[in-house]
């Protein structure tokens, strides 16, 4: 039989099963897009950041030549309208001058050059900009003149009534080009990708669960196959392209997947930055070995079970027992936190061993760690189980052990990825509110800390007068004297009735003199800033957690499911003796309680451990992040009555009584 | 080994103890019973014949309160088994009756003794009680050395025997058998029949058993054939 009669048969029995065949290709693919999607999202985070140094590099660099004759000549005004601070620079050209990046010409005098985020804001702000600049719209700045979507930017050519002098400028010959930013590094995208893959363990279980669902149906079925005269290679052959085809579907779909979501990567949840959708663009050569990668792991995962078992003309045998010696782990942990916290108490002398050293120990010994954590958590939740199946004395609570002890397989696997990203998250968290609090609490500066309710504040002016004369100004003080007993250059503080128009007035006037002037609010948006962002990355920590733990439930549901639809005629034998649904869903509960709350504790205690092991280590105030580890207790007690609840339908029609008149 | 069922002789109903009356039971298209009557009285061994897809299995499991019927009705002691909850007709089946299917019946994930001590423990026995009068009739039954083995370490007729154990342990008044002999060899047949019926003799209890096989109907005091879902012969065995 050639290959691709061979394929297309392949296929024919991928779908044979009818429709529960059909929802584990589906789930199957949807597991791989999941994963897909999100590895290209990780791959692409370095582009990213990088297309932003980029443009960053190309606004700050500029070339300066004495002796050229066609230069241009830039003052750098800080100007704000509102709450919004706007980078404005005003140009004049020198010779034929030099175009600035991303506008198509050297601006005349009052043209104005906005960014794209101004000009979509220009029907309210315009009017304000052009009397302020006394200068008028001319165009939009291209994406390689400004940072990225939100910069507030403007080019203008200098109007001639501007009271601009020479001194305060500077001429430029050149910008910087794209050969003048860092080159994109590989190894911090090989490095963000393995971080990315250790973090989606979760949905690398969801997709080892379902590729292995309906398994004795699906091994029955090749049973037959062989029975019809296929050989064993072939039978492999089938089970490869039933993987393969599911596994190469879904992560293909991952692109327009990624594409989907790439708009929402870019608008700020990576760190705050915001981005061109476009940015976040994988290399291609990582983008190709995903996509060629995750169906051959698939083919291979699939290769690898077919390993444990015989599948002959007769039936399935398994080739090996299953191994329990999950003990070992507990040996990799041991010796982890050992390591910690030795490193832990010699903090203090640790600084003499080197930084490689210090990375050394205190790296390997987390990985070692992270990795005796997920397997003690495995191996502990199936020997809670295989003990208390021989003691416990409700029938709910046996049917519930025992088969957690028989078949540990996909609900306890979830285990131990549950233990780990709840205890990186009790890490992380700590980590950010350990450095939150050292940055302490917001506080103003410079000039800020005079200013009364309605004062506005002004820094680094060039001149100064006319201010008092203003409608709406009630006086106006200058000082060189700031808090914390420094000096400074000329700061003022100028007393007004409190109106957002004597504001402005006050920026108008002041608008060719460089001067920052902002409001009390504005001086405590900007103090908060610092930590808005850990805040932020905190919020954003926990709805990765969240989100991956919902990975873990469904697939902890999908198990759930698949177990009660193979058990089916068992169960309806079990309804017809007498066993009531409710034990039957006790039953349930308890092979859901077990494994999660066994992650739970693990997870919980390896976050308590190792961030007071690790932040005493590397000489970092210890802060435990209780108020999220106790939002977890509470999502994953919810996750354990959901999938409970979510599986009693299936549990009605598993022990539907007409299969017992099937033969 | 030898006590009678659930509850004592004074309090047997006069009469019969199963009763269907007209049954009906449609599965889409299909007719599987059709107008069906039948009394069976308490401590008759009773098997029901015919042939595939006349109507056996649904009779049993109309007889057990499994499957409602259609139409018509089922009494056990007098009491309609149509008219009652679902959790009643359970707690029935769990206490009164015993079951003995050709296979699938054993909870794959439970050791043998479990799995028969399994009714008793939903009674509201104390597991060591539970499991060890699990253990004696294992023994009685010749199987008492797979009583830590899974369903899966047993050999067929090893399982069928622990899944006779399982429905003779409640001592339980009926005893509804499906096919009991259909997944094994004639003498692991013989076997399994011969336990089933002598051990429901001396406890007493009723036995219903469903089969296409004369050897196995041979058993019983009573055969009935159904043919169309309807009643086609009935006549004591002698």
């Amino acid at each position: 039989m050639n290959r691709l009669r061979q394929l297309g048969l392949s296929l024919k029995l991928a779908t044979a099963g009818g429709r529960s065949a059909w929802t584990r290709l589906v789930l199957v693919a949807t597991g791989f897009a999941i994963g897909s999607a999100l590895l290209l999202a990780a791959a692409s985070i370095a582009p990213g950041v990088h297309a932003l140094d980029e443009r960053r590099d190309i606004d700050a660099t500029i070339g300066v030549n004495p002796n050229a004759t066609n230069a241009l000549r830039v003052w750098r005004l800080p100007q704000s309208f509102g709450d919004l601070d706007v980078s404005t620079s005003v140009v004049a050209p020198i010779g034929r001058g030099i175009v600035p990046p991303g506008l198509p010409r050297v601006p005349g005098p009052g043209d104005i050059f906005a960014s794209e985020r101004l000009v979509s804001m220009w029907p309210t702000l315009g009017p304000a900009i052009e009397h302020r600049l006394d200068g008028h719209l001319a165009g939009t700045i291209g994406r390689d003149g400004v940072i990225g979507p939100d910069s507030l930017t403007i080019w203008e050519g200098k109007p001639k009534s501007a009271p601009l002098e020479r001194p305060g400028s500077y001429r430029t010959t050149s910008f910087g080009s794209p050969a003048s930013a860092t080159p994109l590094d590989v190894g911090w995208i090989v490095m963000i990708v393995v971080v990315a893959s250790t973090i989606l363990l979760p949905i690398w279980l969801f997709v080892g669960t379902v590729t292995r669902l309906s398994a004795a149906t699906r091994e029955a079925r090749l049973a037959a196959v062989r029975l019809a005269g296929a050989t064993q290679r072939q039978v492999r052959f089938f089970a490869a392209t039933e993987a393969g085809v599911a596994a190469a579907l879904g992560t293909w779909l991952g692109i327009p997947l990624f594409l989907l979501i790439r708009p929402a990567l870019a608008a700020g949840p990576i760190g705050g930055l915001h981005m061109y959708p476009t940015d976040l663009a994988p290399p291609l050569a990582i983008a190709i070995v995903f996509l060629v990668g995750l169906p051959a792991l698939a083919i291979g995962m699939a290769l690898a079970s077919l390993r444990r078992v015989v599948v002959s003309p007769l039936g399935v045998s398994r080739g090996a027992k299953r191994s329990h010696a999950g003990w070992r782990w507990v040996i990799v942990l041991g010796f982890g936190i050992a390591v910690l916290t030795w490193s832990a108490s010699k903090h203090r002398d640790l600084k003499a061993y080197g930084d490689v050293a210090t990375f050394v120990l205190v790296g390997g010994s987390l990985a070692a760690i992270c990795f005796g954590l997920i397997g003690t958590a495995t191996w502990s939740a199936w020997a809670i189980a295989h003990k208390m199946a021989a003691s416990v004395r409700t029938v709910p609570a046996m049917l519930g052990f025992r088969r957690l002890d028989a078949d540990p397989g996909s609900v306890s696997r979830v285990v131990g990825g549950v233990a780990l990203i709840i205890a990186l998250l009790g890490i992380v968290n700590s980590g950010l509110i350990s450095a939150e609090r050292s940055e302490g609490p917001p506080h103003l500066w410079g000039v800020g800390p005079m200013l009364g309710e309605n004062d506005v504040g002004v820094e680094r002016g060039t001149h100064r007068g006319g201010l008092a004369t203003l409608p709406g100004v009630r006086s106006v003080t200058w000082t060189h004297k700031i808090p914390y007993g420094r000096e400074s250059p000329p700061v003022g503080i100028v007393a007004t009735d409190g109106s957002a128009t004597t504001v402005e007035a006050i920026r108008d006037k002041l608008a060719w003199s460089k001067a920052e002037v902002h409001t009390l609010p504005e001086f405590w948006a900007q103090a908060r800033a610092v930590n808005d962002d850990y805040t932020s990355f905190r919020r954003a920590a926990l709805a990765i957690t969240f989100f991956l733990l919902l990975v873990s439930a469904a697939t902890m549901l999908v198990a759930m499911v698949d177990w009660l639809m193979e058990r089916r005629r068992s169960l309806a034998v079990l309804s017809a003796v007498g066993v009531s649904n409710s034990t039957v869903r006790r039953s349930i509960l308890v092979q859901v309680a077990l494994p999660l709350v066994t992650s739970l504790a693990f997870g919980v205690g390896g976050a308590l451990l190792i961030t007071w092991l690790l932040y005493t280590a590397v000489e970092t105030p210890v802060v435990f992040a209780t108020g999220q580890l106790a939002g977890l207790v509470v999502a994953v007690c919810a996750i354990v009555l959901g999938i409970t609840a979510l599986s009693t339908p299936w549990l009605r029609i598993a022990r539907n009584p007409e299969l017992l008149r099937e033969a | 080994m030898s006590e009678p069922p659930n509850g004592s002789a004074a309090e047997q109903t006069v009469g019969p103890l199963l009763e269907a009356e007209d049954l009906s039971k449609h599965f889409g298209s299909t007719v599987a019973l059709d107008g069906l009557s039948l009394r069976i009285s308490g401590g008759e061994v009773v098997a029901v014949l015919g042939p595939s897809g006349s109507g056996k299995s649904t009779l049993l499991l109309c007889l057990a309160g499994v499957l409602l019927p259609d139409a018509g009705d089922v009494r056990y002691r007098g009491r309609s088994l149509v008219a009652v909850s679902d959790t009643v007709r359970t707690r029935l089946r769990r206490d009164e009756f015993g079951f003995v299917f050709q296979f699938g019946q054993l909870v794959p994930e439970l050791t043998a003794a479990d799995n028969v001590s399994l009714p008793l423990r939903l009674a509201g026995l104390r597991r060591g009680d539970a499991v060890g009068r699990a253990k004696e009739f294992l023994a009685s039954l010749g199987v008492e050395e797979v009583a830590n083995k899974r369903a899966g370490e047993m050999s067929g007729g090893q399982a069928q025997r622990v899944a006779v154990a399982r429905a003779l342990v409640t001592r339980p008044r009926v005893i509804f058998a499906d096919e009991p002999t259909g997944s094994l060899d004639s003498t692991n047949g013989e076997l399994v029949m011969e336990l089933l019926v002598s051990t429901a003799r001396r406890q007493a209890s009723t036995v219903v058993i469903v089969t296409h096989e004369p050897q196995v109907a041979a058993y019983a005091d009573r055969e009935i054939v159904v043919r169309d879902g309807r009643l086609a012969h009935d006549a004591a065995l002698v």
